[in-house]
């Protein structure tokens, strides 16, 4: 448990830093800013406490905040989305079958592609959208808000894929 | 009582999120008033070592362009230092502020840490208060403006970028000899900022410089912000929708001068008396 543990943290760290010092480098363009490190948010497995998935991905959300002076953006949308996984995962998976089948978390292997990609990108939508709304901080950019989400999480689900393809994680 | 506490167990995960979402919003809204220095931002010593780190690495792709605007700089200020001599009364001008005082004082910084992907973008450099920076200074660039100081600790400051949507300035076109409206930053290309408040029936085109104001108390007048890019009208509104490319490329800045006004007490004595605030 607690090398399974430092494992993640380790993890979290990496893509933090690659978040920071590559991704974000990086120009995409003015609609598209990719966040992949929210990955490790995915991958922590299911049997882990809830009020620790929570306040870990607060913590990462706060880590990333304070190297980019961000205030609270990464912090808040983070913390939903930890929040949005838990409630998916309590209420509409049923977790236990799916660990009996010999899962973690879910992963793309889990029935079909399509059904992760839905998980995947509802999630990560869910954290675009409330740290755009933070960002931009105004009721008239509700559809730029909406635009910039949708795009940037496309991005950031093509982003997570390939690092799932290049470290191979399971 | 005993329900309040049951409720409060049963509902313990919903509430905890709950409170980690307001700690976050109030750190952003805390950061929407930029005024005040906020909990965690890269003036503290801690999370400089990591984008010392980064700046040490970028700096190195960032070195060619970089020379060319400071050659591009030295070439301006050695033009304007022949053109200085040759001008017969160039000691009347010079008298002419206060006492032959000089008016600027300026500061040499590199930048540590900067973003140019949020809506409210940060630059951190390294001069703090040891150095003599204080807050409300102007940061000029090599080749324009680029922002304000706002927080200061003893070796690093924070610098509110001109891309960031709390940033406001005012402008002068000196071809359209327009000096009013306020430029501030839409949030879309960092590379182009918008110019508000110009009346429909000014003349103004694209291609025109625009320059900071002399009414300005933090900038220097005559300093670049850049070039009319394009100018629209809509329809029922009496003001155009003017696009400028800044002339800094923030995704290439790493060395900044800091402002020094140095009459600056004297201009906030004088406008506290008045409460008029700045």
């Amino acid at each position: 448990m607690a090398i399974d543990l430092l494992k993640y943290l380790f993890g979290a760290i990496l893509v933090i830093l690659v978040q920071f010092f590559l991704i974000q480098e990086i120009n995409f363009g003015s609609w598209l800013k990719p966040m992949p490190y929210i990955m490790f948010i995915f991958l922590l497995p299911f049997t882990y406490n809830r009020f620790l998935v929570l306040i870990a991905a607060f913590l990462a959300g706060i880590f990333m905040d304070a190297l980019c002076n961000s205030g609270g953006l990464h912090a808040a949308a983070c913390a939903t989305l930890a929040f949005g996984r838990i409630m998916t995962d309590t209420k509409i998976l049923d977790t236990d079958a799916i660990q009996l089948q010999g899962f973690r978390c879910l992963t793309p292997e889990y029935k079909n592609f399509r059904f992760y990609a839905l998980y995947v990108l509802l999630l990560t939508f869910l954290h675009h959208w409330v740290y755009y709304t933070l960002d931009y901080f105004s009721v008239s950019s509700f559809f730029l808000v909406l635009i910039v989400s949708i795009i940037s999480s496309a991005g950031t689900f093509v982003l997570i894929l390939l690092y799932k393809l290049l470290a191979n994680i399971r | 009582m005993v329900f309040l506490i049951r409720l409060i167990r049963k509902n313990l995960f919903i509430i905890v999120y709950l409170l980690l979402m307001i700690f976050s919003i109030g750190q952003v809204i805390r950061f929407n008033i930029y005024q005040q220095s906020y909990f965690f931002n890269t003036s503290s010593a801690f999370f400089n070592g990591m984008s010392r780190l980064k700046t040490s690495v970028t700096d190195y792709f960032k070195l060619a362009d970089v020379n060319k605007a400071l050659a591009e700089e030295n070439r301006l200020l050695r033009e304007s230092l022949n053109n200085n001599n040759q001008l017969p009364d160039s000691q009347q001008i010079t008298a002419r502020d206060s006492l032959g005082q000089k008016k600027y004082s300026y500061f040499t910084a590199n930048v540590v840490q900067f973003t140019t992907h949020l809506r409210n973008n940060f630059i951190t450099i390294d001069k703090g208060s040891n150095q003599g920076v204080k807050k409300d200074m102007a940061v000029l660039s090599p080749s324009g403006i680029a922002g304000i100081v706002i927080d200061v600790s003893g070796d690093f400051s924070l610098v509110l970028s001109v891309i960031n949507s709390q940033f406001k300035a005012t402008p002068m076109i000196p071809a359209a000899n327009f000096r009013d409206g306020s430029v501030s930053w839409d949030g879309q290309d960092p590379s182009v900022i918008q110019v508000n408040g110009v009346s429909r029936f000014e003349k103004i085109l694209p291609g025109m410089d625009v320059v900071t104001s002399n009414y300005s108390i933090k900038f220097p007048s005559d300093i670049s912000i850049g070039k009319i890019l394009r100018v629209s009208k809509t329809g029922g509104s009496s003001f155009y929708n003017i696009d400028v490319k800044l002339s800094t490329d923030f995704r290439k800045l790493s060395h900044v001068y800091v402002v020094n006004y140095r009459q600056n007490a004297q201009v906030d004595t004088l406008n506290r008396s008045t409460n008029r605030g700045n």
